[in-house]
């Protein structure tokens, strides 16, 4: 009996001794499991020498293929430039004519002579422009001021029946 | 390549044989610094871009080397330096398009047709992974690279004793991780 619990513990033991055995101890594990293309190195090595040669940086550079001039080539930051102005002022021509589309229409009636006032009326039938009046009242002579009330009576009476009133009431005016 | 580092050095220094020396500088260690950062970036391609790049580096700084430090721990700086903005870089554009870096990293080191280790090679490689970069960058020196701690602190610019807690730390996490997947 003795003997086989001793057995189970070294059992135990080593297994415990597996499980705490350093796995990183392994040779294998510190062999290197990667690999690279064949002749890298060398080719490597050839890249950075030619990278840091100052002989390889020295060597002329390919120039360039000339562009052969052509019309567009000279005329070509002209062109851009009438190009945008004519892009803006299409543009704003477009927007004009789209307002004026969308713009709404003016009532007829507002279109129509609008009908004299008295004041108009009387500067029409007393044949004397606007101008006149006003020089009339800029001025501040006295041989001047009467000119500017140069209307008769008989002027007033024949307007007042031209326009209708009752002569009993211009009789009364009298 | 046997030549020492001080006679490139010494060859660099006489006029006109700066090219020849370089040359020899890249015969003996791009080799070296190409399965280093190929084991932290697991491609190939970003492999290569990152070790010209810190070639070209190493070219343009030379003049400037006062031997102040061994010349190869200064080119495992620059070469690790090189590495670990380009895994910065990665990490950060990732982050942008909404996925994780180390997932990629993960799925082109199992799909690599030039992978050529067993299963376990393949796990310590995934778990590898999983560490931080700086992390990766000490256990990598240290576990494949068989670098001194007093090296690998140099090539670090950090104290011995926090390399070597960077270093058990890494170890710890790995041989976990591994133990869970290969314990029977």
């Amino acid at each position: 009996m003795e003997l086989q619990q001793s057995k189970g513990q070294e059992d135990k033991n080593m297994k415990e001794k597996n499980n705490t055995e350093d796995i990183l101890g392994r040779s294998s594990l510190k062999e290197n499991p990667f690999g690279v293309p064949a002749g890298y190195f060398a080719a490597m090595q050839e890249e950075v020498m030619q990278k840091i040669s100052p002989t390889a940086a020295m060597e002329p550079q390919e120039e360039a293929p000339a562009v052969p001039a052509t019309f567009i080539t000279y005329f070509k930051p002209a062109l851009s430039l009438a190009a945008v102005f004519a892009i803006v002022f299409g543009m704003g021509w477009s927007v004009m004519k789209v307002t004026e589309i969308f713009a709404p229409e003016v009532p007829l009636a507002q279109t129509e002579d609008t009908p004299l006032t008295d004041e108009e009326e009387i500067i029409s039938i007393l044949n004397i422009s606007v101008e006149d009046i006003y020089m009339a009242g800029a001025t501040d002579t006295e041989e001047d001021a009467p000119a500017s009330t140069a209307i008769s009576e008989e002027m007033i009476e024949q307007y007042l029946i031209d326009s209708g009133y009752p002569l009993t009431a211009i009789a009364t005016l009298e | 390549m046997n030549i020492e580092d001080k006679e490139i050095l010494k060859l660099y220094r006489e006029e006109g044989k700066q090219e020849f020396a370089f040359n020899l500088l890249v015969q003996k260690y791009s080799e070296r610094l190409y399965w280093h950062i190929r084991k932290l970036t697991c491609s190939h391609e970003d492999s290569n871009d990152i070790l010209q790049g810190a070639l070209i580096k190493i070219w343009e700084h030379l003049p400037a080397f006062r031997e102040e430090s061994k010349l190869y721990t200064w080119i495992y700086r620059i070469a690790t330096n090189e590495t670990l903005t380009f895994l910065k870089k990665k990490r950060i554009a990732a982050m942008f398009s909404l996925s994780s870096y180390d997932s990629t990293l993960a799925s082109k080191l199992q799909s690599d047709p030039s992978f050529n280790g067993d299963k376990l090679q393949m796990a310590l490689h995934k778990a590898i992974l999983h560490l931080p970069d700086k992390q990766r960058a000490v256990f990598s020196l240290r576990y494949f690279q068989e670098l001194k701690y007093e090296e690998i602190a140099e090539i670090m610019e950090t104290s011995v004793g926090s390399l070597k807690a960077s270093y058990h730390h890494a170890y710890k996490k790995i041989k976990d991780e591994l133990q869970e997947q290969f314990a029977d």
